[in-house]
């Protein structure tokens, strides 16, 4: 038979009291980074100009101010655009469901998802500036693609396994991005490529260009082969 | 604050209605018996909660089973390490998610040291169980194979499959032209999902929404099976969002009570002749362990110190293929077919047992395919168009084996919703385990190769996402060695009993929905026997 290792034995307590005091490190340095992250928004110059953003929302949107607004829907259109591939953003707006007034609908109802996105485009464009000199929206359209580019691979980087100094390192460069608002950007174009796909990929448009067939309910789908 | 004003005696207080508790429930209460069943989440109402016909319906299903305050739900694992713990809590438990797949054990799982000279045996026989294996499947109305296109591999059998086989979708038909030029024998997996009108519940329609809930009931979760012919008996009572926090022990060393949270955050008491645990293999230990007590300090029925230990889960290798033509994967049941070929333990491998093979056709639809196309632009827009409809994949079961040192403990500092230490969840693969999951990757790929795939690609291992967790309170006949007896008697309380995974001593390579209900079906059956000698 197998030996039992002593559970409730001298060696068995110490064993846990050293994994208890790691256990309470770990989550000590934890709540360590949460606070230090939250500073590091709050301090930064994107927060400053969030706070003093114009807070009037473009006719006929629930909540994006336009800026807001007009950055949202160049990123979109880049995101799905319409192309020989097929439908995109575009065909959404004529089908007279544009993702643009999806994203705000969801915005307006959801605090967090509101300020999410008022500290997004602004860090965006904080971002845009610094190389630029100008706004996201005043680049061509090769320039706002080669953003989109640098912020993709910036996020690759960060989510590459390495070294344990090399994650320490990072952690702690994500309080100065947090601050510069790169960070913040980062995230910001991974969200609305999600929203993006969640409203494009549940419309009609799109499920006619893959041949889906819509929801599998009520009637299920009697015959197993494909359609076509 | 502890309400004592409404406590009232049952004959059995049952922790837990899933895949163990929910048919515990009905079996004791068809005996006679009064039952009162806990159970931590909410009882959904298929036609109203699990409507798939609006086209935000795959969002709103990626939503659905996830607790109101997403602490409910918290567990940690060692740093660094990642671990999917994938469950449902409420009315049916985690066969409200399941996907109905209902392979038996095999013979040989239940022997394995004997066999292989690794792991355990189990404290009773794939004899033993057959006939509870016979009882759960015509409960649940088990469709599956017979004849010419049966599984090679299936135990023998006392009766046939209650209702027959699905048939294979597009999908499926491209990987088994692959299996078919291996050799392999790529059948339909016995599905607890009626291929004809089952005790009320209409046949399966080919909706494909198993793993979001079925609107219809053609799943045979426990929710529609077992539990409304529970409550039929009028002797069974089920509290939902009760969160069971302690179990009491009486002076006389046997278990009294059960102490639970409400969703009002109010705690009560409800006092039972017996108890059984049926949370599943992490909530089963989790609450023994906070239910420790002067008599038992390392946590309830501990004297063994395996409380928590041997946490074995099965190895999910995933491999996926894209093929030419089109083969629409979300039509028909989510899991399209099996291959038992490599279950047995083969020489040649040069490690103890084996894998059992799964075709995965869960989440095909648009939204699912675009997250696994990533990007954006243009370049998504054509790998798009290139995957969907055009790819399938294959998952595994692969048989762990029993860690001494992977295992549930309490969360020394995290707390959940209710204040109570979350699990922590140590498990790591061993040698016989890596060996195996390479051999897994290696034999999906094959299949795909031999099918003829334009691509090939993996996720590899995926700690958890299996799904299957078994082993935290182990069965045998030595009190040194094991938890429970071999009928899920706790060998130190003798009126607490375990009835769900956590009682397996080795993990197979079936899914367990159908073992963990077959030895409740059993386990009942005890503790009736028991009642009637007036032992309880």
């Amino acid at each position: 038979m197998h030996q039992v290792e002593a559970g409730h034995g001298s060696i068995g307590i110490e064993r846990r009291r050293r994994a208890a005091v790691r256990h309470y490190i770990g989550s000590w340095l934890k709540q360590a980074e949460r606070t230090a992250s939250a500073w590091a928004v709050a301090i930064s110059p994107v927060e400053a100009t969030v706070r003093s953003r114009a807070m009037t929302a473009r006719p006929g949107l629930a909540c994006f101010n336009a800026e807001e607004a007009a950055l949202l829907e160049i990123l979109v259109d880049l995101i799905l655009p319409s192309d020989d591939t097929g439908p995109g953003a575009s065909d959404l707006a004529r089908a007279g469901r544009p993702l643009l007034h999806t994203l705000d609908g969801r915005a307006a109802a959801e605090p967090r998802r509101r300020a999410l996105y008022a500290r997004g485009v602004v860090a965006l464009n904080r971002v845009v500036r610094a190389r630029f000199g100008r706004a996201f929206s005043d680049l061509d359209r090769a320039e706002q693609l080669t953003v989109l580019r640098s912020l993709d691979e910036r996020r690759a980087h960060w989510s590459a396994a390495n070294s344990i100094p090399a994650r320490v390192l990072r952690r702690a460069s994500w309080l100065y991005y947090r601050w510069t608002g790169l960070y913040v950007a980062v995230e910001f174009l991974s969200t609305v490529v999600r929203e993006a796909f969640q409203a494009f990929y549940s419309d009609p448009v799109s499920w006619q260009w893959l041949q889906y067939d819509g929801p599998p309910m009520p009637g299920g789908y009697p015959g197993l082969e494909p359609r076509r | 604050m502890i309400q004592r004003a409404n406590q009232r005696e049952a004959d059995v207080v049952v922790i837990g209605c899933g895949a163990g508790g929910g048919v515990l429930a009905k079996e004791l209460a068809e005996a006679g018996l009064s039952v009162v069943v806990l159970e931590a989440g909410p009882r959904y109402e298929p036609q109203r909660d699990y409507r798939a016909d609006a086209n935000s319906f795959e969002a709103e299903g990626r939503a659905r089973f996830m607790p109101d305050d997403e602490r409910h739900n918290r567990y940690s694992t060692p740093p660094g390490k990642w671990l999917a713990f994938n469950r449902a809590k409420g009315v049916g438990g985690s066969t409200l998610r399941y996907l109905g797949i209902s392979p038996r054990l095999h013979e040989s799982d239940f022997r394995v040291r004997s066999e292989d000279g690794v792991a355990d045996d189990w404290p009773i026989t794939y004899q033993d169980l057959e006939p509870y294996y016979t009882r759960v499947e015509y409960e649940l109305g088990v469709a599956g194979p017979s004849g010419a296109v049966a599984n090679p591999f299936e135990p023998p059998r006392s009766k046939p499959y209650p209702t027959a086989a699905h048939p294979f979708n597009a999908a499926s038909k491209a990987l088994k032209r692959g299996a078919d030029r291996l050799g392999l024998h790529l059948v339909r997996e016995p599905l607890a999902i009626p291929t004809q009108p089952w005790h009320g519940r209409p046949a399966c329609i080919n909706a494909g929404v198993c793993y979001v809930g079925c609107s219809i009931s053609a799943k045979s979760s426990i929710d529609v099976t077992y539990v409304p012919r529970a409550l039929a008996t009028g002797r069974v009572e089920i509290r939902t969002r009760a969160m069971a926090r302690e179990i009491v022990l009486a002076a006389d060393g046997r278990a009294r009570s059960v102490v639970y949270i409400d969703a009002e955050r109010r705690e009560h008491e409800i006092a039972g002749r017996a108890i059984v645990v049926a949370g599943n293999a992490v909530e089963t230990p989790r609450l023994l362990l906070m239910s420790a007590s002067s008599r038992f300090p390392d946590g309830l029925a501990n004297s063994s110190g395996l409380v928590g230990r041997y946490f074995t889960e099965h190895l999910a290798v995933f491999t996926y293929g894209r093929f030419a033509a089109r083969i629409d994967p979300w039509r028909g049941t989510p899991s399209g077919g099996f291959m038992q070929d490599h279950c047995a333990t083969n020489r040649k491998n040069g490690f103890a047992r084996g894998w059992t093979m799964i075709v995965t056709n869960s989440w095909h639809w648009p939204q699912a395919v675009a997250q696994r196309a990533g990007g954006w632009g243009t370049d998504h827009k054509n790998r798009m168009r290139q995957l969907f409809g055009h790819f399938t994949g294959l998952c595994s079961n692969g048989e762990q084996l029993p860690d001494l040192n992977n295992r549930v403990t309490l969360d020394p500092v995290e707390r959940d919703n209710f204040g109570l230490p979350i699990p922590h969840l140590t498990l790591d693969t061993g040698e016989n385990d890596r060996a195996m999951i390479r051999a897994i990757g290696a034999r999906q790929r094959e299949v795909f190769e031999a099918a003829g795939a334009l691509e090939i690609w993996s996720d590899g291992y995926l700690p958890g996402m299996a799904s299957h967790y078994t082993g935290t309170c182990r069965m045998g006949n030595d009190p040194a060695t094991s938890v429970v007896d071999a009928w899920g008697r706790a060998h130190d309380v003798p009126n607490l009993f375990i009835g769900d995974g956590s009682v397996w001593v080795t993990s197979g390579c079936a899914n367990p929905a159908l073992t963990i209900s077959a030895l409740a079906t059993r386990i009942a059956e005890g503790i009736v026997a028991r009642f009637r000698r007036r032992e309880i």
